[in-house]
């Protein structure tokens, strides 16, 4: 979590610095270089449910991702594999195709239930030759927008290339330099407001 | 926190279309994660969901 807005106070040189500084969910910051907590969904490094391990998983991630193999010829393979293990106790990773894709469709981690709901036109219908789509349902699929960015969010991987707070950066020459999204002028007016109060030198910053 | 939402929606890479209806597909991403990263889709790009468009309007 990160508390978007400090204010400093100097009795001399007023300073506005907006900076995204890490805190507890209280809102109170947390010494610098403190890790993020472990997500709820975090069991651990040896953890690779639904997979029953690691070479599972990679085994599932190059034959479907990467390789993008058919359903035919991931039974192929399936079938060699087990051929090359009869007398032993051991398995390959999977029966087959359709034992992969409910591995794979049974993964829960970063999972958002899709949603719908139906609409329907509700304007003014012409006399004749109404339309078909104007009397029919239509149905909207969607993900929950607010758990989705809260992933994003949360996503380790962007950690050093996501930007906490709009910012304003300049060069020797006082050019304003631009560069992603949040050092734009939308960006930062949409989130600061500037109040003045001159009798006490103080700057309010409010996000 | 500031966190400003991005929507996109780009009919020609739908490939669910069935009946008398397409699916538009419909991205979100958020302005705080840099330009980079938002178009190499490392999940920094999401399907948010699909706009059901009703064909021959």
């Amino acid at each position: 979590m990160v508390c978007n807005f400090n204010l400093y106070e100097y009795l001399n040189e007023p300073l506005m610095i907006l900076q995204g500084v890490p805190c507890d969910e209280d809102g109170i910051a947390v010494p610098e270089g403190t890790p993020p907590p472990p997500r709820e969904t975090d069991n651990g490094a040896e953890d690779w449910t639904p997979y029953e391990n690691r070479p599972q998983f990679e085994f599932a991630d190059y034959i479907y991702t990467k390789n993008q193999t058919s359903s035919g010829s991931i039974d192929q393979l399936l079938n060699i594999w087990a051929a090359t293990l009869v007398g032993t106790d051991l398995e390959p990773p999977f029966l087959d195709h359709k034992d992969l894709y409910r591995t794979i469709d049974s993964t829960p981690v970063g999972d958002i239930t899709w949603e719908s709901f139906k609409l329907k036109y509700n304007g003014e219908l012409p006399d004749d030759d109404i339309p078909a789509w104007m009397e029919a349902e239509h149905e909207v699929w969607f993900r929950d927008p607010r758990l989705l960015i809260h992933n994003i969010l949360a996503n380790a991987d962007f950690n050093g290339e996501i930007d906490i707070s709009p910012f304003q950066e300049y060069d020797a020459d006082d050019n304003h330099r631009y560069q992603n999204f949040m050092s734009g002028n939308w960006a930062w007016k949409q989130a600061v407001r500037v109040y003045f109060c001159l009798s006490s030198k103080i700057i309010y910053i409010h996000c | 926190m500031f966190v400003p939402i991005i929507l996109g929606s780009d009919k020609t890479t739908v490939s669910v279309a069935t009946g008398h209806t397409e699916y538009w597909p419909v991205y979100l991403s958020i302005g705080n994660v840099h330009n980079n990263v938002r178009r190499a889709h490392r999940n920094g790009l999401v399907l948010l969901g699909f706009l059901a468009i009703p064909k021959g309007i």
